[in-house]
């Protein structure tokens, strides 16, 4: 059920809000979808900040619930249905993706520049050959033309890697069976692994 | 900025030539993996048909498959932390400050901690260091912050923070050094005694208490925080999450902190609810984490726990708490259940209201004697006869004092007894209280037990106080016989002289003094009971619940406070409301196993939701109403009041068979409880059972002829049957008795208007306003009012503005849309109705009630009908 608009502030600053959003947007309205955008990434750069820093303690919020974090936050737990889940679930899983992106290409301009982080010797090296950073930048590229090819296990890799989501947890999201994607998931990661083998051979 | 998300699923496009070849492939690489892989090749051959090129790729995929066994399976983000650079350790012998490193003693969150001594002074300390990995300026400027906030802490069960230093940048929190096991450690090892928890929890209590009179709060309270020192004494540690009190006061919103800083901060597993969807967390949140903690001392586990933090989430915001031993006492069961409320306003609001309670729970158990807290009652089938046996031979023996007969005449057949206000020597408010309180409670025992009509305190109060005798007080009640009594208070002691008039002559058939011990009020009551039932010779009803000897204490300070309740609850005003909440609240804080208390809070909450006062939304307090309701009857399952609060609220939730069953076993249990005919009849009007409604109204009325919500019933019930004429000089009356009584005034907008008297209707609706200051009910009764009378603009303008702060307060969906279907748009009265039914509100109750006067009935009211399982 839609509740007629009122005039609203352009960033919505609630639970309730972002629920309503959300609810239009399943309804189709492209621009609720617009309005979602922003508010989500911010939430989405924060939670990634607190997970790379890396909590040691037993009990903490491990990497694979951090969605769901996101998804407690920011959603009214009452009005929502499992189909908006599903969605949201959906668009944290890229918006996840573009911050994990950003944040490499950033660090890893910084280290070429030699900014505010000690670089050391190792470091240095580190910048021209393969580290983290530059591993997940060839496989936000890769993954891009998966998509092209098959848009289904793009949004799975979203899920299960940049989300975080179990087999099982990206099978409930997606309203398929665990075993159909843990079947999409292998062929998925060998193609993307064979594309990231074929590439390092190459140049960098 | 990031690209549009897909959009919600669409069909598949028809895939083309590369689309056909990618679903080929994937379907033989699938199958492939099924096979042994010593076949595989031979199948991919097979399944390929001869296409050599689409079987290499095939190959070439699975042999990947083999090797990418283990990529991608690490989150992305952790694949990131694994960058920044590691932060190197203190050596011993480094200087910060004054201080100088001696060992390295944990490493935890957010950085290290160290033991150090001062140079000078030679104090042992324990600093804690801020990695460099969570470095950042904005972050460290808050810890430092945070910790200077934190220093202002001095108790003995908080760890100390001595001082906040700077090493090159990077601060350096300085702090007692205690030594000690955690609190998990500990009970990794077994579980303490339970004097031992009591008492530690105790001192955690006390920690925070302290805390939170200094405006901060814990935010990360959790066993491996705590700390046992080495003579047992708990100390708390890491406030170093802490932070300020907001300012602005905290209620349940869901604002979600992307101003603030710091985001979920915090351990799961001793997290508020409110705390996880991310709300602020405030000393509430810390009473949470207060009642993890203990109920991790009495069980060594988790309160809410799940294979993956999601369902542990789930857990925490949706499921009860896992089940305690039965070993752990009651009471503490009891309070720590309060604690782990999922909405802060019923938890304890302060960390010393839970140390009270566990100091007074260490108490009794230290005195077995003083204070049982199991109710012990037993159901006894009697036949009338047998009853009558048992009645006298317990008076006699529990009689204290010889009865003294004034008048040997015959006895008398007494049908209906009517209790004036007893009176007292003092005019201290605690004697009034008691005094009314002691009244009712004997009025709801006789009524329990005897086939009398026992008629309510306050109306016979009223009668009293015009009555000019009492010949012609007893014809307005319409009572065979009169109590009169008299209440004289010290502070150890209570006694009740007793009277018993017959009213026409005046004179006196018995009369008696009853004295006992405070802590034996309740006994004290039963005494007074089993005498008048006997002394009557009022008929006892076969299988009354009978208890011949006192069966338990009650602690004095929680009765007081339950009386104070009673006392505001009658007066049956929003503000009175809130006060009765606070102190039934108190009450049961005190004496959390005093059934009559949560019987009571229910039915404050029960009233909030109400549409009529209009406090909040009835989801919020429906389900506290409900909960307060079971816990008396987990008490006392024989208490008439339990269970018609607890059918009130199941009326509400549309359980209409259960419900039914409730309001009748209260009717059954005492039929002379006003308020189980009052909300039965209510129930039986939603169910369009308008004869049995209006019988049930009048039993109340009967039993409660000055009571104005009951009044205004009988109004309420004479509408919907159409008897609008009748209806209205009901409700007149009603206001002749109190002309300020809302509730009065807006039943009759509704009568006035079927009979198209709207300018009376729109008066009455324009007191309600004036009354109410405006509420949001009354904004739309006016409105309503306005449609119906046609003035459609003014109605318009008048919703505009009601819907402008439905953005800011409560607003009840149904009066809003009672407007619309008065304005006929239909549409937007589906909506709002759509609202109430999400809402659960009080309205659907009575669609069917009103579906002939006030809605358009359309598909949707329909299908809500049955929706709400009406017909």
């Amino acid at each position: 059920m839609v509740a007629s608009e009122s005039s609203s502030s352009p960033t919505p600053a609630s639970a309730g809000d972002v629920t309503e959003l959300l609810l239009q947007w399943s309804s189709g309205s492209e621009a609720a979808l617009q309005r979602l955008m922003p508010f989500v990434y911010d939430e989405c750069r924060r939670i990634a900040e607190r997970q790379m820093r890396g909590e040691r303690e037993e009990h903490t919020l491990s990497p694979s619930a951090l969605v769901n974090e996101l998804y407690l936050r920011l959603v009214d737990q009452q009005r929502t249905t499992w189909s908006n889940r599903a969605h949201f679930f959906g668009i944290a899983a890229q918006l996840m993706r573009r911050v994990l992106v950003d944040h490499a290409r950033a660090r890893l301009a910084e280290k070429r520049l030699g900014g505010r982080l000690v670089v050391s010797l190792e470091a240095a090296d580190d910048v021209a050959t393969s580290s983290p950073l530059t591993d997940l930048l060839g496989i936000d590229e890769a993954l891009q033309r998966l998509g092209q090819i098959d848009p289904d296990q793009l949004r799975i890799v979203e899920l299960r890697f940049f989300a975080g989501l179990t087999v099982d947890e990206t099978a409930h999201v997606l309203g398929r069976s665990p075993r159909t994607v843990k079947r999409e998931w292998q062929l998925a990661k060998a193609w993307l692994f064979r594309e990231l083998s074929e590439r390092s051979m190459g140049s960098e | 900025m990031p690209a549009s998300a897909s959009p919600p699923p669409t069909p598949p496009p028809i895939p083309d030539k590369a689309g056909q070849r990618w679903a080929r492939i994937k379907a033989v690489f699938v199958e492939a993996l099924e096979v042994p892989e010593n076949e595989r090749s031979a199948f991919v051959a097979r399944a390929c048909e001869g296409d050599t090129t689409l079987a290499e790729e095939i190959e070439s995929l699975l042999a990947s498959e083999k090797a990418a066994a283990s990529f991608l399976e690490a989150p992305a983000a952790g694949l990131l932390g694994q960058d920044a650079p590691a932060s190197p350790r203190l050596e011993p012998g480094t200087r910060l400050g004054a201080y100088e490193v001696t060992a390295f003693l944990s490493a935890g969150g957010m950085g290290e901690v160290y033991r150090a001594r001062h140079t000078v002074l030679g104090r042992d300390v324990a600093i804690k260091t801020v990695s460099a990995r969570a470095a950042e300026p904005k972050a460290n400027r808050r810890l430092v912050r945070e910790a200077q906030h934190a220093s202002v802490l001095n108790h003995p069960n908080i760890c100390t923070i001595f001082e906040v230093g700077d090493a090159e940048g990077t601060p350096f929190i300085v702090m007692q050094l205690v030594e000690g096991r955690s609190l998990r450690e500990r009970l990794h090892e077994g579980l303490p005694p339970l004097a031992t928890a009591l008492r530690i929890g105790s001192d955690v209590a006390d920690a925070l208490e302290h805390a939170h009179r200094h405006g901060i709060v814990h935010r990360d309270l959790k066993s491996s925080n705590v700390v046992l020192d080495g003579t047992g004494k708990a100390i708390v540690l890491d406030f170093g999450l802490a932070r300020r009190i907001p300012q602005v006061s905290t209620d349940l919103s869901r604002d979600s902190t992307l101003t603030a800083t710091g985001a979920l901060a915090g351990t799961l597993s001793h997290m508020a609810p409110e705390v996880l969807v991310g709300g602020q967390a405030d000393a509430r949140s810390d009473v949470w984490a207060l009642g993890v903690l203990l109920y991790e001392l009495v069980t060594g586990e988790l309160p809410f726990t799940g294979r993956t933090p999601f369902e542990t989430s789930s857990a925490i915001l949706g499921e009860p708490p896992r089940r305690m031993s039965s070993r752990v006492p009651l009471a503490l069961r009891l309070v720590i259940e309060r604690c782990l409320a999922k909405n802060p306003n019923e938890r304890y609001q302060h960390a010393a209201d839970v140390r009270s309670a566990l100091d007074a729970i260490a108490r009794r158990n230290a005195w077995p004697l003083v204070g049982r807290l199991l109710v012990s009652t037993r159901w006894r089938r009697l036949s009338a006869w047998g009853a009558a046996v048992v009645l006298v031979v317990a008076a006699a023996l529990a009689v204290p004092r010889l009865r003294a007969r004034l008048d040997s005449a015959a006895p008398i057949r007494i049908s209906t007894l009517a209790f004036v206000p007893m009176e007292t020597d003092a005019s201290d408010s605690t004697s009034l209280y008691y005094a009314q309180g002691i009244t009712e409670a004997l009025i709801a025992r006789l009524g329990a037990i005897a086939d009398a009509r026992v008629l309510a305190p306050a109306s016979a109060a009223r009668a009293a106080k015009t009555a000019t005798s009492r010949a012609e007080l007893a014809k307005r009640l319409d009572a065979d016989a009169i109590v009169e009594g008299r209440l004289r208070r010290s502070p150890d002691r209570i006694a009740v002289d007793v009277r018993l008039v017959e009213p026409t002559r005046g004179r006196v058939i018995w009369s008696d003094t009853y004295e006992r011990d405070t802590r034996q009020v309740l006994a004290l009551q039963d005494d007074i009971v089993r005498a008048l039932a006997a002394e009557v010779r009022l008929t006892m009803r076969p299988g009354a619940h009978v208890q011949p000897e006192p069966s338990r204490a009650v602690n004095p300070d929680a009765y007081d406070s339950y009386l104070r309740g009673r006392f505001e609850w009658n007066k049956r005003t929003k503000v009175s409301l809130e006060r009765a909440v606070a102190h039934f609240t108190r009450a049961i804080e005190l004496d959390p196993t005093y059934a009559p208390a949560h019987a009571a809070l229910a039915d404050c909450y029960s009233q909030f939701g109400t549409q009529m006062v209009g406090a909040g939304s009835p989801r919020d307090f429906r389900p506290r109403a409900a909960a307060e309701a079971i816990r008396a009857l987990q008490i006392d399952p024989y208490s008439a009041e339990a269970h018609a609060a607890l059918a009130y609220v199941r009326h509400y939730e549309w359980q209409w068979a259960e419900a039914e069953r409730g309001f009748l076993r209260a009717i059954e249990l005492n039929p002379s409880y006003p308020y189980a005919h009052l909300w039965y009849a209510n129930l039986l009007m939603s169910r369009r059972r308008l004869d049995e409604a209006l019988h049930h109204v009048r039993l109340a009325q009967a039993l409660d002829p000055f009571s104005l919500i009951v009044n205004t019933n009988v109004g309420w019930v004479l509408t919907i049957a159409g008897r609008n004429a009748e209806a209205i000089a009901q409700l007149r009356q009603t206001l002749a008795l109190d002309s300020t009584y809302v509730q009065a005034h807006m039943r009759l907008i509704d009568p006035l208007e079927a009979l198209g008297r709207f300018d009376e209707a729109r008066r009455e609706a324009e007191i309600v306003v004036r009354l109410t200051n405006g509420s949001t009910s009354a904004m739309a009764s006016l409105a309503a009012i306005d449609a119906a009378a046609g003035r459609t603009d003014d109605a318009r303008r008048e919703l505009g503005r009601l819907l402008e702060r439905a953005r800011t307060e409560y607003v009840p969906p149904g009066a809003v849309a009672i407007v619309y279907a008065k304005l006929g748009d239909t549409l937007d009265q589906d909506l709002w109705l759509m609202r109430a039914y999400e809402e659960r509100s009080n309205a659907l109750a009575y669609l069917l009630a009103d579906t002939t006067r006030l809605w358009r009935v359309d598909a949707t009211v329909r299908k809500l009908i049955a929706a709400v399982g009406l017909q």
